[in-house]
């Protein structure tokens, strides 16, 4: 099997097509375990952060 | 409250961004009608050489983008940070000269560009000085945003402040790698690349226009004003940070898939066709979270016009964001590339998302700017549903238009040959489309108008708040120090420099994959030995063919199907272009291919056609080009272009460059004879414009000319 990859492997098989795969894969599990450490407290304050304070402006 | 510093936030700077919004948007669009207008009747081509089509189109789409969208991203971010940071721009100062110097240059480009002054390079069309402007605009920009960003007192960046900020570094990095150019003179420059390379360039720049100009700065103003006119929080805080990565990283990649069955080789298309389908997760990514954000609130949207365009606008970037990808399938594409489809794509995306939103945006920010109420509610919903109809009978004649022609072009006999061989046949077909299209964008204009009575009307019932006053608690109360076991991505969001940092490493990542070894690596231009530089004539020609924008309405590349090939010629190889500067690959058949036009026909053929494009094809939509008969030929940058292109890389000789002008009068001189020879007699004749057109256009696709046609010749 190798050395199909290593004689043909150039040509045949889309290397390209496979790193993207990889690369999607990869940024996508950092993402989510990076999105899943989060505490509730911080989300809810980033959340509501365009509705503070803005109407009630103190004059 | 003793910690608590009075401020306020300056208005001034927003208005004037949002009335120069509306008025550029008319504008844009209104230019957007005389080009549809023109495709249907050439008649309004009008006669002048400043307002045929192939300049005109050039000058809406870049009014629409930098004009309308452009000054609608400033408004809206003007508003947003100030609020979402709790504290005034940076410097009023800035602010002004941001605002006035891009209004500058949009009028430097309603001028430069139906004078023909462009780099023929898509949404990137302005030459060298403007480029520079542009860049010192922007800088501009960036030093009053992120000084903003660094005097402010919420910690926390919004996720909207994060699409500001990629925005801000994607578009600088584009414009410079897109804009690489070395001038000839004061109004016309070369790129840096040629051929593949510069069309692969022009692409990854093209793509990431729309992707970082109208996509992420919008998604950064839904982030903001969805809750703002709703009312109540994002759906999901946490969808928004893996969509903005995730999108950010995927976009720069998708530019191939305009170049789908070019000459780009393989593996670019394939990397571009794959991201792009990736590339369906972040973007309903942001349109779930938009529309989810008003769940439980959906009778609100009933009565709210304001809620209403926003709903449309995120479910046409929905909507635009799976038809793209799905487009960007090499099957699909093969369907698609050239045809209205395309277009009837760009403006469900253009129309819907980008100018509903700005709609939405403009129709809550007045009534706060005034503190009033907006003056009619009614007019508001009834512009909202004169929008709607209006992009539905936009878009919808010109997917039916894109099949039409293409399944036309493709279409064979059983003998084996094309059915619909002449390709005006192809065009007059979709004629009714055409109309079609036009009433849409005349309705859709027709709803700005009641938009900025309903505006004016507003602000002429309130008042306007020119500095407004707040408070908050001061930068040192506010800020508390990091901890320990922070989570990283926390930390990004109080760290506005190292968010830059990371998002520019995101987003030079697929550049640098696609286009490193499309430059270093030579196997990937496969050199051609017959293909030779252009002639001096041969490339006064090419640049008069930019000036007048050919580009719009022509392509120049054959792709490898059998339809294409018995329609035009043997396909297009890449090492045909290695001395085109720019690319004149064009991504749309308003008008044949002309790859291979060189040799088709005779001289006097190209001298009729562009003189009356009626006289050899009746029936055409082509807009006459008389001037290039009576205009004198202008050989005085000759010399210089073709140093310049030497430097760049084209290996013309010293003696050739010596030489340019006699040899440009030689040729000029042979082609006359020609014309005369079939009855064309003129005096001077070797002295106009049109035979250096002639010259460029029987040059087309002739350098892999078949070994027995050439010795037949």
């Amino acid at each position: 099997m190798y050395k199909y990859i290593l004689a043909n492997g150039g040509e045949s098989i889309n290397w390209m097509a496979i790193f993207s795969l990889v690369t999607f894969v990869f940024l996508f599990v950092v993402s989510a375990i990076a999105i899943w450490g989060r505490s509730k407290s911080y989300i809810s304050h980033m959340e509501t952060l365009p509705l503070d304070l803005d109407e009630e402006n103190i004059q | 409250m003793s910690n608590l510093e009075t401020f306020s936030y300056d208005n001034r700077i927003v208005r004037k961004f949002a009335y120069i919004t509306a008025v550029w948007g008319v504008v844009g669009m209104l230019v957007g009608l005389l080009a549809a207008f023109q495709l249907i009747w050439p008649s309004f081509n009008l006669g002048f050489a400043e307002t045929t089509f192939g300049r005109i189109r050039p000058l809406h789409t870049n009014a629409a983008i930098f004009a309308f969208v452009g000054n609608g991203i400033f408004t809206g971010v003007y508003y947003s940070l100030q609020r979402l940071l709790k504290t005034r721009m940076f410097s009023d100062t800035l602010s002004n000269i941001h605002f006035w110097g891009w209004q500058a240059i949009i009028l430097a480009a309603a001028l430069t560009l139906p004078l023909g002054i462009t780099s023929a390079k898509e949404y990137a069309e302005l030459e060298w000085p403007i480029d520079l402007a542009i860049a010192a605009v922007w800088v501009v920009f960036g030093i009053n945003m992120f000084g903003t960003i660094l005097k402010r007192r919420e910690q926390h960046m919004y996720v909207a402040i994060w699409f500001y900020i990629a925005t801000w570094v994607t578009v600088t990095v584009l414009h410079i790698g897109n804009n690489l150019e070395l001038p000839v003179s004061l109004w016309k420059s070369y790129p840096v690349f040629a051929g593949v390379q510069d069309a692969l360039v022009q692409w990854w720049y093209g793509h990431n226009a729309v992707a970082f100009f109208l996509t992420t700065p919008y998604l950064g103003l839904m982030y903001y004003f969805i809750p703002k006119a709703a009312n109540r929080p994002v759906y999901s805080y946490r969808l928004s940070i893996i969509h903005f990565w995730a999108l950010i990283f995927i976009y720069i990649w998708a530019g191939p898939h305009h170049l789908l069955y070019t000459s780009l080789p393989d593996w670019a298309q394939s990397l571009g066709m794959v991201f792009s389908l990736m590339l369906i997760a972040p973007s309903w990514g942001g349109m779930l979270n938009g529309l989810l954000t008003l769940r439980g609130a959906w009778d609100r949207v009933r009565n709210d016009p304001v809620l209403k365009f926003m709903v449309v606008a995120v479910t046409a970037y929905g909507m635009a964001t799976l038809e793209g990808p799905l487009m960007s399938i090499k099957s699909v594409n093969a369907i698609s590339h050239y045809t209205d489809w395309t277009i009837g794509h760009v403006h469900i995306g253009t129309l819907g998302w980008n100018g509903m939103l700005t709609f939405g945006m403009l129709y809550w920010l007045f009534p706060k700017l005034y503190n009033t109420k907006l003056y009619s509610t009614k007019l508001a919903n009834a512009h909202f549903w004169i929008g709607t109809l209006g992009i539905l009978f936009y878009a919808i004649p010109l997917y039916w238009a894109g099949w039409t022609q293409s399944l036309m072009w493709k279409e064979f006999l059983p003998e084996g040959i094309l059915k619909y061989g002449n390709f005006l046949e192809t065009v007059t077909q979709i004629l009714p489309m055409y109309m079609l299209r036009a009433i849409g964008g005349t309705i859709y204009v027709g709803g700005v108008f009641v938009m900025i009575y309903n505006l004016i009307k507003t602000a002429r019932a309130g008042e306007f708040v020119g500095d407004e006053e707040v408070q908050a608690p001061a930068r040192a109360v506010a800020f508390t120090g990091g901890h320990k076991g922070e989570y990283w991505h926390r930390w990004i969001e109080r760290r506005p420099i190292q968010l830059l940092v990371f998002a520019t490493i995101a987003i030079l990542i697929g550049g640098l994959v696609e286009i490193f070894p499309m430059v270093t690596i030579e196997d990937n231009v496969p050199k051609i030995e017959s293909v030779k530089p252009y002639t001096a004539l041969e490339l006064e020609g090419r640049d008069i063919y930019i000036r007048e924008g050919c580009l719009g309405c022509h392509s120049q590349m054959i792709r490898p199907f059998r339809s294409e090939t018995e329609r035009y010629g043997e396909y297009s190889k890449s090492g045909e272009f290695i001395y085109d500067r720019p690319f004149l690959w064009g991504s749309k058949r308003t008008g044949p291919d002309l790859h291979r036009l060189g040799g088709k026909y005779p001289d006097s053929w190209h001298f009729n056609h562009m003189y009356d494009p009626t006289s050899t094809s009746p029936g055409s939509i082509m807009p006459p080009y008389p001037w290039l008969i009576e205009d004198e030929l202008d050989l005085d940058l000759t010399v210089a272009k073709l140093k310049t292109l030497k430097t760049l890389g084209t290996p013309y000789s010293e003696e050739e460059i010596a030489n340019a002008v006699e040899d440009a009068r030689a040729q000029a001189a042979t082609i006359a004879e020609s014309l005369k020879r079939d009855g064309i007699e003129m005096e001077g004749l070797e002295t106009r414009e049109i035979v250096a057109m002639i010259a460029y256009l029987q040059r087309l696709g002739t350098d892999i000319k078949p070994k027995a046609q050439a010795d037949a010749e």
